[in-house]
């Protein structure tokens, strides 16, 4: 088979995979070997038509696979195009990928060939050659195979920027029901020695910068949405327990899309859950980033997720009683909570008021989504609304718009990262730009502010 | 009072110094403005000023100060270049960055623009597609803001072993960059095919490729990862605008219209 055909089959069969960042690594590039770097907040390098983002190379080592699990197109009991890459030829591919600036690397999963240690072999052999036989430097995400030994996750580890292990289905029962081949143990364990090894390396690396680095961009996982019962409170709190017990750095939901018939599962015929996977994006924000905890998030006595209302509006709407907030006093905490304020816009409040006295007028420059936070706010005392709304008014007001639209994973742009000191590129002119610039070192200094300032001077 | 300079960064910096030392009111024009009609005075360039009043600016209003000037200078936004003065003349009389002054319109403006430049030179480090022509790796852009002094590092440093070139049609200038050399940005005779001649400026060797077989590769693989159950144009479009899909090599579109014309045909979605 050549190798575009396997790339087709490949890729189609790695597409459900929501991870495809290429975020949490910087390495530049080292002059005389190899090629490539790495960018801390990840590059995106093009957009599929579902709105997707592509950053790596994602595709499977082979979709030949000896399990069977029930919701997955590649279970052994299917019938669909199977195909395998050589290691040499997937990392000759990813090399001249990457040299045209496709992609910023390689996503690299598999089925399950013979047994989890055979497959994660091949898996480390590819990226092994590509590492060591073509210098590359750029971004590597490897998902381990669930129940390979601790020995070929340390291998990976050491070769691959981030190593994360696929947790799928929220809950034990699930697991057992669906994959009867996998094992809770196996996906946790993996996960563990990853979080303890990575901050190991962490101290190893203070200690001695030349020591390898072991998954510098941390681990990741994936779960399923939809195709189990489980509720959007099992599903939130498990991601919580996962972020603090290995230190994930992303949980990805994807919703089911149904592909084989099974009794357990939907119906091939119904829809995908993208509404409940975007809002259970926006849950899992607010814990990251806006300090909620998961029990705040879901509302006692309802399981799942309000599809009307994004969930930090429906918080604030069963806490009206701590809002309007005044804008000029408010703390970086309790602005966070206010529904249309973001962690970039909350930012802005905190230095714009310092410098000046902040009107409602003044709200909307600074970021501020007016449309919702002017229920929530007073600035200098005034409400920054017309008038104050019943309860179920204001619910019908603040309904977004996405329920109506299909929606795709919540993919944040780089400016909405907490800190993120925005693009990646360029600060003042540099080498080239003006290349005969006389060092600023050695000129005297040119300007005092007063000389500046004084007309005429 | 009017102010005309060269068009170089360097020559802004004079003119906004030259401005900022007079009270308010000096407007600055740039080369093609169309002359106003009041008289206009000249201000020529001053060689190495960038880097002095760059380390200046920083150590005095804080260290993002001098990025944002030059990435909102950069933008070539109307109006910008006199909002800049203005944004450096509250951060010089507050003695503080502005930019989170944002009620103020120069400081709005400034911040905007730089963002704006910021954020087309981010999506321009992943939407460069370099098409290998003979040894010669050859990117053509047509960016709204002048972000080529911005890509030139990260692709010299990612892609060190490599001659590439990268024309940005607009503005006829090309990032060039010779395999294991420094890059330079030059410009482009206008009405030359910009190919040929940064064939030959880049110093690349021999005749040019037909087909690259990888370009098939990347548009099947394209192809092959969109989800027909979750198609988005819209969510798609606002993360990479149509005006950016004309030198791209894959074709986004593509999976969307063969949905729209298997449903029109009444044919099942694919299996
Ligand atoms: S292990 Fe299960 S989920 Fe993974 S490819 Fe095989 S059948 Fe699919």
């Amino acid at each position: 088979m050549d190798t575009i055909e396997k790339l087709a089959i490949l890729g189609d069969a790695a597409r459900f995979d929501a991870s495809c960042s290429s975020s949490g690594s910087s390495r530049s590039a080292s002059p005389g070997a190899g090629v490539g770097s790495t960018v801390a907040g990840g590059i995106c390098h093009s957009w599929t038509d579902d709105g997707r983002c592509i950053s790596l190379l994602k595709v499977l080592l082979t979709n030949h696979c000896d399990y069977d699990c029930a919701y997955c197109r590649n279970r052994s009991s299917n019938d669909v195009p199977r195909a395998a890459f050589r290691p040499e030829e997937l990392a000759m591919l990813t090399v001249e990928f990457y040299r045209r600036n496709y992609i910023e690397g390689l996503f690299l999963s598999s089925g399950v060939v013979r047994d989890p240690d055979h497959t994660m072999a091949l898996m480390i052999e590819t990226v092994r050659v590509l590492r060591e036989e073509h210098g590359f430097r750029g971004y590597v995400h490897v998902k381990v195979i669930p129940g390979c030994s601790q020995e070929a996750v340390e291998r990976i580890g050491l070769l691959a920027d981030r190593v994360s292990v696929n947790v799928e289905l929220p809950s034990g029962r699930s697991l057992t029901a669906l994959a009867p081949q996998k094992t809770a143990a196996g996906i946790e364990a993996p996960m563990g020695y990853v979080a303890a090894r990575v901050a190991a390396n962490r101290d190893e690396l203070v200690r001695y910068r030349g020591a390898p680095a072991f998954a510098p961009a941390g681990q990741s996982t994936q779960l399923i949405v939809g195709a189990t019962p489980d509720s959007d409170a099992q599903v939130l709190r498990l991601s919580k327990r996962l972020y603090g017990r290995f230190a994930l750095k992303r949980v990805f939901y994807s919703a089911y899309i149904p592909t084989n018939e099974h009794p357990l599962l939907p119906a091939v015929s119904s829809a995908p859950p993208l509404l409940r996977e975007h809002r259970l994006y926006q849950a899992d924000w607010l814990m990251r980033f806006y300090r909620f905890d998961a029990e705040e998030i879901v509302e006692p006595g309802k399981p799942n997720l309000d599809l009307d209302l994004d969930p930090k509006t429906a918080w604030a709407m069963r806490h009206l009683d701590l809002f309007p907030v005044e804008v000029n006093r408010a703390d970086y905490e309790t602005l966070l909570r206010v529904p249309g304020i973001g962690v970039v816009s909350a930012q802005r409040v905190l230095a714009a008021r310092r410098l000046a006295r902040l009107r409602t007028e003044d709200l909307k420059p600074l970021g501020i989504v007016m449309k919702r936070a002017r229920f929530f706010l007073t600035a200098g005392g005034r409400y920054a609304a017309e008038r104050v709304p019943q309860a179920d008014e204001l619910r019908l007001m603040l309904a977004d718009a996405v329920g109506q639209k299909g929606y795709a994973p919540l993919q944040l742009r780089i400016e909405d990262l907490p800190g993120a000191a925005g693009p990646t590129v360029g600060a003042f002119p540099r080498a080239g730009a003006f290349a005969d610039a006389p060092s600023p070192l050695a000129a005297p200094a040119p300007f005092a502010a007063e000389r500046l300032l004084l007309p005429g001077a | 009072m009017f102010l005309r300079y060269d068009g170089t960064f360097e020559g802004f910096l004079t003119a906004a110094a030259a401005a900022l030392r007079a009270p308010p009111g000096v407007c600055l024009l740039r080369p093609d403005d169309p002359p106003p009609l009041l008289p206009v005075e000249e201000a020529p360039a001053e060689a190495g000023l960038a880097d002095r009043l760059g380390a200046y600016l920083a150590e005095r209003l804080g260290p993002e100060v001098p990025a944002t000037v030059y990435q909102a200078w950069l933008s070539g936004m109307p109006g910008v270049d006199d909002a800049i003065v203005g944004f450096l003349r509250i951060g010089l009389a507050r003695r503080t960055d502005p930019s989170g002054l944002l009620q103020d319109p120069t400081v709005r403006t400034t911040v905007k623009a730089a963002r704006r430049t910021g954020r087309e030179a981010h999506a321009y480090l992943g939407l460069v597609r370099f098409r290998l022509r003979g040894s010669l790796y050859f990117a053509e852009i047509e960016p709204d803001t002048d972000v080529l002094p911005l890509l030139g590092d990260h692709f010299a440093e990612r892609f060190h072993d490599q001659t590439f070139a990268i024309h940005d049609l607009r503005r006829n200038r090309a990032v060039l960059h010779p395999a294991g050399g420094g890059w330079e940005i030059a410009a482009v005779g206008e009405g030359t095919h910009g190919e040929e001649g940064l064939d030959a400026r880049a110093g690349a060797a021999g005749a040019v490729a037909p087909v690259d077989g990888f370009e098939a590769m990347w548009r099947r693989y394209f192809d092959a990862m969109a989800i027909e159950e979750r198609l988005n144009p819209g969510l798609q479009r606002n993360h990479m605008p149509k005006k950016r899909w004309r030198h791209l090599v894959e074709r986004p579109g593509a999976a969307q219209a063969a949905s729209d014309a298997r449903r029109a045909s009444g044919a099942p979605r694919r299996p």
